[in-house]
């Protein structure tokens, strides 16, 4: 792609980006979301940050297809239970990221 | 909103790394960080811009790669509907997945009783702070990124600080169906394109949550 090329595509997904980021919430006050709904949508952020990290901890990406494939024997799946039990005791985002990383490490080694 | 640093800085480390192996340049890898601020997005269309597609095939896949964010934006727009458009549409710019999850945990209600603007400080002062770390992991990509082995996957240090996010959200009845429901669903769909997954997820997990409540409607708040 030439250089203008690669900047109008750039240009169109800032607007993508903006668009849907503010979407609802420059139009929503002309249609208001009713208490109940807003209780459901609650739910929302930690269901996509599910969908964000599963992936990520139970598939491996196959180098040729690009799909992801089940794989319960990784160092993130070790990773990711040094991250839970270093939340559980510490309450810290950093200390998760910290025991994640240290059980994914000494698991990569090991492996 | 600092504590979650190393997270987002690893995380946008090897997003651009990613970017830069793509063949992108490093000054057009760097405002395409500022620009666009989307991880998924950018990741998803280099592909397509490396093979020369259609700008409208690429700003498509850009746009169901974000679709996510209409319903987080429908979330937020109670919390901020006493300000005005141009004041929205500034806080919501930046908004991200992990800014949108932190501010719901800590504000789940809208109701701002004493008129305070602490919710809409707390999402502003966030919302830079993780913008600004996003960019310096670009940063870090573009001069050191080539001294960085892949084998030591230090991206992973993204989805352990969405973990410290998901943990403690799941702390009710409603709540641990809710996150099963969009596990499911997230492992039954994760090979859709588009990463289409993650809407699934939250579709099938908010529907979850309306029936587990009309099933036990004396549930804790």
């Amino acid at each position: 792609m030439s250089t203008v090329d690669l900047w109008i595509a750039f240009f169109g997904l800032m607007l993508v980006s903006i668009l849907t980021r503010t979407s609802l919430l420059l139009v929503g006050s002309k249609f208001p979301i009713p208490a109940t709904v807003h209780e459901f949508l609650r739910y929302a952020p930690t269901a996509a940050l599910i969908a964000i990290v599963l992936p990520e901890v139970l598939f491996m990406k196959d180098p040729v297809t690009q799909l992801f494939e089940l794989n319960l024997y990784s160092p993130q799946i070790f990773g990711a239970i040094g991250g839970v039990i270093g939340f559980l005791f510490t309450k810290s985002i950093l200390a998760t990221i910290f025991f994640g990383m240290l059980f994914f490490t000494l698991a990569r080694l090991v492996m | 909103m600092v504590e979650s640093s190393p997270g987002i800085v690893a995380w946008s480390l090897v997003t651009s790394i990613s970017l830069l192996s793509a063949g992108l340049s490093p000054v057009d890898t760097f405002w395409f960080n500022i620009m666009v601020y989307a991880g998924s997005s950018q990741l998803a269309v280099m592909p397509l811009i490396n093979g020369d597609y259609p700008f409208w095939t690429i700003w498509l896949t850009g746009l169901i790669v974000m679709s996510r964010f209409i319903i987080f934006s429908a979330t937020i727009q109670p919390h901020f509907k006493q300000y005005s458009f141009l004041q929205r549409l500034g806080i919501g710019t930046i908004n991200t997945d992990m800014s949108f999850a932190k501010f719901i945990e800590k504000f789940p209600s809208p109701n701002n009783s004493d008129g305070s603007n602490t919710q809409i400080l707390y999402f502003v002062g966030m919302i830079l702070a993780h913008w600004i770390f996003w960019q310096i992991g670009a940063l870090i990509a573009i001069f050191f990124g080539s001294d960085i082995p892949s084998s030591w996957g230090l991206g992973f240090a993204g989805p352990l600080a969405l973990l410290a996010l998901i943990v403690p959200a799941i702390k009710h009845k409603t709540a641990v169906v809710s996150a099963l429901v969009a596990a499911i669903t997230c492992v039954l769909t994760v090979n859709l394109p588009y990463r289409l997954t993650i809407v699934c997820s939250v579709f099938a997990a908010v529907f979850a949550a309306v029936l587990m409540d009309k099933k036990f409607p004396q549930r804790q708040a």
